[in-house]
């Protein structure tokens, strides 16, 4: 084992990630705070024979993406939230077309314009419902640039192996934060690729939803048709039949949600057992909440990896024997919603709320709102 | 585990003596973490700029309390003044500092820096007396190197050095 030790952001962490993972094409317009994951691909990839665009705007960088993938090539693009809402139509065009890719969202504070400086978790309820109609995808989250490294590979593995595009949400200060990462080496990363096709498998179907159909690229034979429209299995438009719709996005449905126990991750700091109370959180948030929580033998800590699908029956049980939850967000509360849900009425769940100026949850403020 | 913080004006260099910290102390084997806080604009508006090192890897790196924070415009010390409160040791520029801070020690670093022709690296001077202050020794040759991989070689050195000769006259454990 010989791992590289760098000095280097999240977001560079980001980039070097996606390369390891096989990325080799990236597409995508610069915005704060993620730019430097662009920065960096378009210095990376023509090193490692990918290709690189500067695309006009982020609905030609999306799009771009899914060309990218119809080819073949394992691509990603990174933006932040006005670039993510512009993005959004695109990512259900690859939904329903089954289309691997990955798209990063650096999270800065907002609606709108915001504060493009400053660090937030507000896209979180985006990341998974932005797209209209019926479409799920897998939402990934890291806590630190280590992770940020490890986990974008992971990102691209549940793509491919899914078919789906993956939303990793990341945010300014895992993105501009830097810390001592290490790299691995080639041959101890797990690359996943997706399946290609035998000859007469349809592209848009399978017996068993929880196994997604196979993917020609282009130019390899197949006579395909890619299209948004609802499609049977084989790919042929049918924009009238109550069947072929249902079929298709109940399938699409359950080729996410079927294999919740191969993707839902996360972490326990405690025992959920004996603890009393706990926190619920995800991304760079957890840091201060673990140092608030040491030395605590009654309260249990929830970190959310995966933040779509998420595994409500598994949240309930290491949630069932608390009184008290927090839920610690750099927003006005999102997941608080999913923790509340979980729960019986007679729990506390409070949320810790603060976004915007680039003001991080403090380990005493944790502490603090622990006292009920 | 120990922190330390520069707070300063747009333009100063705040974020590059939290860069230029920190890879020093990385390239001396140390686990870092720099955070950095700042505005849209390239000039004006507070700056914050810190670096979290340690022997293990940091397992937070969101920091209340700083070691050392050096605070070289009134700017900043505004908008973050409940960390410059709780920070352990706090230096001001006597001169671009005017509001009054408890606790903290007055500095003429940005006139010594005027009068020796490195205005321009004040930083540098600030980063020079941080490690001085925390007791961070044999690290001028780590610096030097990096400097040398960075325009303005001369100057920036200099002024480095210069944060060097300061001596602060109370109890802060210097070298």
């Amino acid at each position: 084992m010989c791992m590289k030790r760098m000095l280097i952001s999240g977001n560079e962490a980001v980039a070097y990630g996606a390369i390891d993972a096989g990325c080799r094409f990236y597409a995508g317009y610069p915005i704060t705070p993620s730019s430097e994951i662009m920065h960096m691909m378009a210095k990376l990839l023509p090193e490692h024979g990918g290709v690189f665009i500067q695309a006009e705007d982020e609905l030609a960088a999306i799009n771009m993406l899914i060309g990218a993938s119809w080819a073949g090539l394992k691509a990603m693009t990174a933006t932040s939230g006005p670039g993510f809402s512009l993005m959004q139509e695109g990512i259900g065009y690859a939904v329903m077309t089954e289309t691997p890719l990955v798209v990063v969202d650096v999270m800065r504070a907002g609606p709108a314009t915001g504060q493009a400086t400053k660090a937030a978790q507000g896209d979180l309820m985006q990341a998974r419902w932005g797209r209209h109609g019926d479409q799920y995808l897998v939402v990934l989250a890291p806590e630190s640039p280590q992770e940020a490294y490890d986990l974008i590979i992971e990102a691209f593995n549940i793509s491919e192996s899914l078919r789906t595009p993956v939303v990793f949400l990341s945010d300014e200060f895992i993105g501009h934060g830097r810390e001592v990462v290490f790299r691995k080496d080639p041959e101890e990363i797990q690359l996943v690729e997706r399946r290609r096709p035998s000859d007469h498998e349809p592209l848009f179907g399978s017996d068993d939803p929880r196994i997604p159909p196979p993917m020609p690229r282009l130019g390899d034979g197949y006579y395909v048709l890619v299209t948004g429209s609802t499609h049977n299995e084989y790919g042929y438009r049918d924009v009238h039949s109550f069947e072929t719709h249902y079929r298709l996005v109940k399938r699409l449905k359950e080729k996410i949600w079927g294999n919740i126990d191969k993707i839902f991750k996360y972490e326990v700091v405690g025992d959920p057992e004996g603890a009393e109370k706990a926190v619920v959180c995800f991304g760079s948030t957890c840091r201060s909440a673990k140092e608030a929580i040491e030395g605590m033998d009654d309260v249990v800590l929830i970190r959310l990896i995966t933040l779509w699908p998420l595994n409500y029956d598994l949240l309930r049980k290491l949630l069932s024997n608390v009184s008290l939850i927090l839920v610690p967000e750099l927003s006005l509360g999102q997941l608080i919603y999913d923790v509340q849900q979980v729960v019986d009425s007679d729990v506390k769940v409070i949320g810790v709320n603060k976004v915007g100026g680039g003001v991080p949850i403090y380990p005493s403020e944790i502490k603090e709102a622990l006292k009920g | 585990m120990f922190s330390i913080a520069y707070l300063g004006r747009g333009g100063q260099g705040i974020v590059f003596a939290a860069t230029i910290t920190a890879e020093a102390l990385y390239e001396k084997g140390y686990y870092v973490a720099q955070l950095q806080n700042y505005g849209a604009s390239v000039r004006g508006g507070s700056v914050l700029g810190y670096v979290v090192a340690d022997n293990k890897p940091i397992k937070n790196p969101f920091v209340e309390v700083f070691d050392v924070m050096i605070a070289l415009h009134e700017e900043g010390l505004k908008r973050w003044k409940c960390l410059v409160e709780k920070s352990k040791k706090i230096i001001v520029d006597e001169k671009l500092v005017k509001s009054e801070v408890s606790g903290a020690i007055k500095v003429p670093l940005s006139s010594i820096a005027e009068e020796e022709g490195v205005y321009q690296a004040l930083n540098l001077v600030a980063v020079r007396l941080a490690f001085k202050v925390l007791g961070i020794t044999g690290i001028d040759e780590v610096m030097d190197k990096l400097l040398k991989n960075r325009k303005n070689y001369d100057l920036n050195k200099k002024a480095y050095m210069i944060g060097k000769e300061i001596v602060i006259f109370r109890d802060f454990g210097t070298e």
